[in-house]
């Protein structure tokens, strides 16, 4: 540990990237999907139909309180989202707290419905692209306490990865361009650098905005010392910080106030397609309150303003502004960013893009962490590896078998029968079986057949995914195009080329793995075997 | 420091101890220990410092002091894996810790 | 339409600045150009009018996404740009200079249209 500053930064780098290298891949790959969730969503719910978003917002309204009169009465809470952009296509209402006596369908809930009929969807069960975005910080098969410990740390594993990378990486300027592919462990180098540095100031923005989202949680002595311990305590604090109201039900019945004048209010201040919530608490009586919310999607500021009624009278009670404090706009910008709600066609590409570029510098780390311990275990021939050879049979089915894995998600979306029960848990355990078979097929093959192997079974379950479409749906590439219906027509494309992509890197693999044995074999003609082999590379 | 050690063949058990003290492996897990628990610790401490040093309204403060504590946080791990020895990373860790704890506490008294 | 015609001014540019800042390391610019010569003064020009470039792009960025998505969509812009020299550098190294060459016009062009549109349909 005296050799240096630079050297220390380096011995860190590398044990805080792989020891939660594969959990941050797939924080990566699932996180990176989620900028399309709602994309996903449609492709794997085709029986739905296209987003509607011109529905006026007082229909909305309407149909929302008339569906939660039925199915949750007594609630505490009652919350019509509108379909204003792409983040909701279809109108949701959601419910807390009701009362399952007096025949509330369940005490909570959150559906969408349909827009020209004020009816719920009846459409296969299924996660959905929420899901597997939601995988991304959630996991999956593990308690959310342990979960949300475990993300935490991998994120702040990441936070130290970026930060000692750039200390280390001494020519971050000069070598900002350098890419020379061809040379071995050189080349990984470049490619790592590359990705990393081309898209740091992402990489920075989504790993600490990351850790902001459970930063409460993650740093509880903040509040204990600040507020006092105990769940009201927290209230209290998110009260202060967030300015939500405080209002006790008075258990005295009283009607609603008719929506329609106040999203009229709402409207005339923000323009249309704006109003996002309508918030009801203690529908049905004395002090019942609405909140009028603006769109959080209106920019990285990932908060609306609001309008707060008095929700018997209907009377404006208080405004209150999207940002309140410095503070708090720091706070909800980093959150933004992060989700990308805001992000249009182009930007929402631009994500995407970074996304694959943060999964591609956790990909090219854990192989050059291998490729470089292969050559140092080479030159010193002696001495077992077992660390070494395990992580160098596991990455190919850890990385590739990942994506591959992915699309067995949307394969057993079309696969599993409709009237299947337990579906939308199948799908998922899907994903996984898909994973576990291909990290055992991966840990028996030797790595070099192993890569472009698991690539393969990549490229064809993402590029045969159209073909799936065609034949489980009316919604395939020769309807969606000429439709114009981009989310549908732009999954199929997608991943298409990501198969495509894959494909293209397992003969790449091919390539160079055969004229780097052709090479073996001219040069090493006496004496064949692994230790002239690797002296001949370097 | 390991160098000299390694230079004189341990005799006694005292020799031994210390060499043992001063072993790689129990140099990183110290320090890995340092960087984990004692760099949250110190995140936590010194975000609380922020939020009751910094005038502004309670809650603004926490959030603050809360934003900023990942940065602390991450600067703690760099300084206890660049520190000179694993001794001197934890000497720094308590050291800022107690530092923050100290301010806190008496500002806290004397805004009571 | 003239938001879209701001965002490809932005991408135009920020490629052009790209291009020329991957060209002042003399080993890429003997790559790219391996017929001409870089002398000082002008790789000191290039190195300068490529930072200009960027550093402009951020306009287009913030008139076409607005102010607070336009330097979100800045960033990801110049990731992407950058992109395009390593890649090119690696695998057509004799295309690199036409691409800048092009990235300006585009992104001149572009900015040109996008401004000139946006002051005859204000409202």
């Amino acid at each position: 540990m005296k050799e240096g500053f630079r050297q220390s930064m380096a011995w860190l780098h590398t044990w805080a990237g792989l020891i939660l290298g594969w959990v941050l891949f797939f924080m990566f790959v699932t996180g990176t999907a989620g900028y399309f969730d709602t994309e996903i969503d449609r492709w794997m719910q085709p029986e739905l139909p296209v987003a509607q978003h011109d529905t006026p917002a007082v229909d909305v309204a309407a149909m929302g309180v008339s569906l939660l009169r039925e199915e949750a009465p007594g609630a505490a809470r009652w919350v019509i989202a509108m379909p204003i952009d792409r983040n909701d296509p279809y109108p949701r209402r959601f419910w807390q707290g009701a009362d399952t006596e007096s025949g509330a369908i369940a005490a909570n809930g959150n559906e969408r419905f349909d827009a020209s009929s004020g009816e719920p969807f009846s459409a296969r069960a299924t996660g959905g692209g929420q899901h597997l975005y939601r995988m991304h910080w959630r996991l999956h098969y593990l308690p959310r306490s342990l979960s949300d410990w475990l993300i935490g740390l991998a994120t702040m594993f990441m936070l130290v990865a970026i930060t000692s990378g750039i200390i280390i990486h001494k020519k971050i300027f000069k070598d900002f361009f350098t890419f020379r592919p061809g040379k071995g462990q050189r080349s990984w180098l470049d490619a790592h650098n590359v990705l990393s540095v081309l898209a740091l100031p992402f990489h920075v923005m989504i790993t600490y905005s990351g850790l902001i989202f459970m930063a409460f949680a993650y740093m509880p002595l903040v509040i204990a010392a600040t507020y006092g311990t105990g769940p009201e305590a927290r209230q209290t604090m998110i009260q202060e910080v967030f300015s939500l109201p405080v209002v006790e039900r008075s258990g005295e019945p009283a009607s609603l106030t008719a929506l329609g004048p106040l999203i009229d209010t709402a409207e005339e201040r923000w323009g249309p397609g704006v109003l996002r919530h309508v918030d009801i608490h203690h529908p049905g009586d004395r002090n019942a309150y609405i909140i009028l919310r603006a769109s959080h999607a209106q920019g990285p500021v990932r908060s609306g303003e609001e309008l707060h009624f008095d929700g018997v009278s209907g009377e404006l009670i208080d405004t209150i502004p999207a940002i309140t404090s410095a503070p708090n706009a720091a706070w909800t910008v980093l959150l933004g960013l992060h989700e990308g709600l805001f992000a249009g066609p182009v930007l929402r590409w631009l994500y995407f893009l970074s996304g694959i570029l943060g999964t591609g510098m956790v990909g090219t780390g854990l192989v050059l962490w291998t490729v470089k311990r292969r050559q140092q275990a080479e030159r010193r021939a002696s001495g077992s590896h077992r660390g070494l050879v395990l992580v160098e049979r596991l990455n190919p089915g850890m990385v590739a078998g990942l994506l591959t894995a992915v699309a067995a998600y949307f394969w057993a979306n079309r696969l599993l029968p409709v009237e299947f029960a337990q579906r939308e848990a199948w799908e998922v355990h899907s994903m996984f079986l898909t994973w576990f078979m291909l990290l055992i097929l991966s840990v028996a093959r030797p790595p070099a057949r192993s890569w472009p192997e698991q690539f393969a079974l990549a490229a064809v379950a993402f590029a045969l995914l159209p073909v799936l479409n065609l034949f489980t749906s009316d919604r395939h590439l020769g309807r969606s195009l000429p439709a114009g219906d981009w989310p549908l027509a732009g999954f199929d494309l997608t991943v298409l080329g990501l198969g495509l992509v894959c494909a293209w890197v397992s003969y790449r693999l091919v390539v160079r793995q055969r004229s780097k044995l052709k090479h073996r074999r001219n040069v090493t003609t006496p004496t064949p075997g692994r230790a002239s082999g690797a002296e001949s590379s370097s | 420091m390991t160098d000299m050690l390694q230079e004189q063949p341990g005799v006694g058990i005292g020799a031994r101890l210390c060499r043992a003290w001063h072993s790689p492996a129990l140099g990183i897990a110290s320090r890995v220990i340092a960087a984990i628990v004692g760099g949250f610790a110190l995140a936590n401490l010194g975000a609380i410092l922020l939020a009751v040093l910094l005038p502004m309204a309670r809650g603004e403060a926490v959030v603050t002091g809360v934003l900023a504590s990942f940065a602390i946080y991450t600067a703690a791990v760099i300084w206890v894996f660049a520190a000179r020895s694993a001794v001197r990373a934890w000497l720094g860790i308590l050291g800022a810790a107690a530092i923050c704890a100290l301010v806190t506490w008496l500002l806290i008294g004397a805004l009571q | 339409m003239i938001e879209s015609l701001f965002i490809i001014s932005a991408f135009g540019m920020a490629i052009a600045g790209m291009v020329g800042l991957s060209l002042t390391k003399e080993r890429h610019f003997r790559l790219a150009l391996p017929l001409s010569t870089a002398n000082t003064g002008r790789q000191r020009a290039l190195f300068w009018g490529s930072w200009l470039l960027l550093l402009l792009s951020a306009l287009p960025s913030i008139l076409g996404w607005g102010s607070g998505s336009g330097l979100t969509g800045w960033f990801a812009v110049l990731t992407v740009a950058a992109l395009f020299p390593v890649v090119l550098l690696s695998y057509a190294p004799q295309w690199l200079s036409g691409l800048g060459w092009t990235g300006l016009a585009l992104g001149l062009v572009a900015l040109a249209a996008a401004t000139v549109s946006r002051l005859t349909f204000l409202p």
